[in-house]
């Protein structure tokens, strides 16, 4: 049998005392937030310190600590350095955060502004796009509690699951955005420090030379700087962070709640301190070979190396770090999204005359519900984590050129963006079930840059920018 | 009717040993393994070799039920079997690993730069003309 690094009831003490603090926590910031501009943004206002936290802890999510293993696992080297270049997303959108705030000041949601720059159809297909992401990503974060608390102490993958989605619609539901990125901010602290104390026992525990000869032996592509399925991959995950964070109210949200000059600095730090992340939670996967475990399923590999290398002490620190970014994740995720469903679905299209009182309580009911039913998507654990996330990329990768040009060029037209996320999405898809997961984002957004400019190339728009900050529909 | 019912309920007795791939051709050097027994066998061994005699076999312990992910594979033809000692408990399973030709990843990968480059390109220049009559 295998030995497991934590026992059940220590994973399960480590996961309640967490998960009251954090609940607790967004008790007491929620009995801060008076109105929708509160519980939504955070008042708006919020500082350079705990705006890089929340952008930072939001992005290493159980994806940053747990797929990218995985992909290392699967695709070495490349896969590794690949995952990293995720950071460009958060290094990109800094310059776009700022243009975001000063485009719509009072804008609660990327869909705002994919209505009032292209129309109606074209936010429509953007809200398909974007909720579907933010399901599959939901999905993958609860996913990855299960996985995780199942590999580190053998707890049953339902039960550590449970947990943490509980947790997280507990605190995210009571406090709001406010409670989302106070949390974020400490979650960060502890996300660091742990990444460094994981850093420093894999370097003092394992040598070199005995991982290297042990995987060029048994695992020679991984450390092949010609493994094509890998080369192909850098890219695409690329511009798969990319369409994620440009398009996803996650970020948007943020932004709207950063003050004035805060969110591209926050961004950009936020970028930085990201990179390294990646490279050493993958890095431990590749001590698989040379401890001889036998992994089952890909996506446990992080986990299960850093059980067995690290010993009791190492697991903990693993443990309350991947924890720390799944909740910092979970809740980011749940509270844009609820505030994507709020403005856009509900507002936009159920009850256009809400109140903000009205919307305030929608958006706890929607919160309450986004948690059941990714609760119960999560339940079968259909896929592995990378696989899943993939697939999503298909569809964020299309949104990329309608953001970037609606954003900067009056030219681009609302037929054009259409098109192009229909054309890009479907491409995406054919790529990812006729090739692989490695090329859906990369086919996905060279299609659909071909069709923006295209289209927009014969059908030129005028847009007035200055229209977007005139009008305050939402408020 | 009682004949099938009795038929139906002894089916797993008499089930074979199974040793299963979740992709017999692998173009990232990747794949599952999973298996399972009729009875527990009391040491089980899956043995992965690069010719059907299992000449020179990597030998690993493995769980009386379970999977295994394999990665990292060069092209070339593997094959798979599960032993108890000396006694084979499955057929050998052959996985053909064929990795995506070099031009194919050459193309995707000069095709994301220049994508990368148009995006940096349009952000930079857009940030640029900020405040400007157009934007």
């Amino acid at each position: 049998m295998f030995d497991y690094a934590l026992s059940p009831t220590l994973a399960l003490i480590i996961l309640a005392i967490f998960g009251v603090a954090w609940i607790i926590f967004g008790y007491l910031l929620g009995r801060k937030n008076k109105d929708l501009d509160d519980y939504m943004l955070a008042g708006r206002n919020v500082g350079l310190a705990f705006a890089t936290a929340t952008a930072m802890a939001t992005w290493v999510t159980s994806n940053t600590t747990m797929t990218a293993p995985q992909v290392t696992y699967q695709l070495g080297i490349w896969g590794m350095v690949g995952y990293s270049l995720g950071a460009v997303g958060l290094l990109l959108f800094a310059p776009m955060a700022k243009r975001i705030k000063q485009l719509l000041p009072h804008g609660f949601t990327s869909g705002d502004f994919i209505r009032r720059r292209y129309g109606n159809f074209a936010w429509r297909v953007f809200l398909i796009i974007s909720l579907f992401y933010a399901f599959g990503w939901l999905i993958s974060l609860g996913m990855a509690g299960g996985i995780l608390v199942n590999a580190l102490s053998g707890v049953p993958y339902l039960i550590g699951m449970s947990v943490i989605m509980f947790v997280c619609v507990s605190y995210t539901l009571l406090g709001g955005l406010r409670a989302v990125i106070a949390t974020d901010f400490v979650q960060t602290i502890i996300i660091l420090v742990g990444i460094i104390i994981i850093a420093y026992l894999v370097i003092t525990n394992i040598g070199f030379e005995s991982l290297h000869s042990t995987v060029e032996a048994e695992n020679p592509m991984l450390l092949s700087l010609l493994f094509p399925a890998a080369i192909m991959f850098l890219f695409n995950n690329l511009l798969f962070g990319v369409g994620e964070i440009f398009h996803s109210n996650v970020w948007w949200s943020r932004a709207f709640a950063f003050g004035p000059t805060i969110g591209a600095k926050a961004y950009f730090i936020a970028g930085l301190f990201w990179l390294p992340i990646p490279i050493v939670a993958g890095f431990i996967a590749l001590a698989a070979p040379a401890l001889g475990i036998n992994v089952p399923a890909a996506d446990m590999v992080g986990p299960m190396v850093a059980g067995r290398i690290l010993g009791t002490t190492g697991a903990i620190v693993v443990f309350i770090v991947v924890f720390s970014a799944l909740a910092s994740s979970l809740d980011s995720l749940l509270a844009a999204t609820a505030d994507l469903i709020t403005q856009d679905i509900y507002r936009g299209h159920i009850n256009p005359g809400a109140t903000d009182q009205q919307c305030l309580k929608a958006g706890r009911f929607i919160i309450l519900g986004l948690g059941v039913v990714t609760w119960l998507i999560c339940v079968p654990r259909l896929t592995t984590l990378a696989s899943l996330l993939y697939f999503t990329g298909a569809f964020v990768a299309s949104a990329i050129w309608p953001i970037v040009f609606g954003l900067y060029h009056s030219w681009a037209s609302g037929r054009a963006a259409t098109l192009a996320m229909i054309a890009g999405s479907s491409l995406g898809l054919l790529a990812y079930f006729q090739i692989g997961f490695y090329v859906a984002a990369l086919a996905s957004c060279a299609v659909s840059l071909a069709t923006m400019v295209t289209v927009s190339y014969f059908e030129r728009d005028t847009f007035d920018f200055k229209s977007l900050s005139k009008l305050r529909e939402a408020s | 009717m009682w004949l099938l019912i009795l038929a139906t309920s002894v089916a797993p007795c008499v089930s074979a040993n199974s040793l299963e791939v979740d992709t017999p051709l692998s173009r990232e050097g990747y794949f599952v393994l999973s298996w399972s027994f009729s009875s527990s066998p009391s040491s089980p061994v899956l043995q992965q070799a690069s010719s059907p005699d299992f000449r020179n076999s990597i030998d690993r312990e493995i769980e009386s039920e379970g999977s295994l992910t394999i990665t990292g594979q060069e092209d070339g033809q593997y094959y798979f079997r599960l032993v108890d000692g000396p006694n084979s408990l499955t057929e050998p399973l052959l996985v053909t690993v064929e990795h995506h030709q070099l031009s194919r990843a050459g193309f995707f990968f000069s095709l994301g730069l220049i994508l990368f480059t148009v995006l940096v390109v349009l952000i930079l220049q857009g940030s640029k003309r900020e405040g400007t009559a157009d934007v």
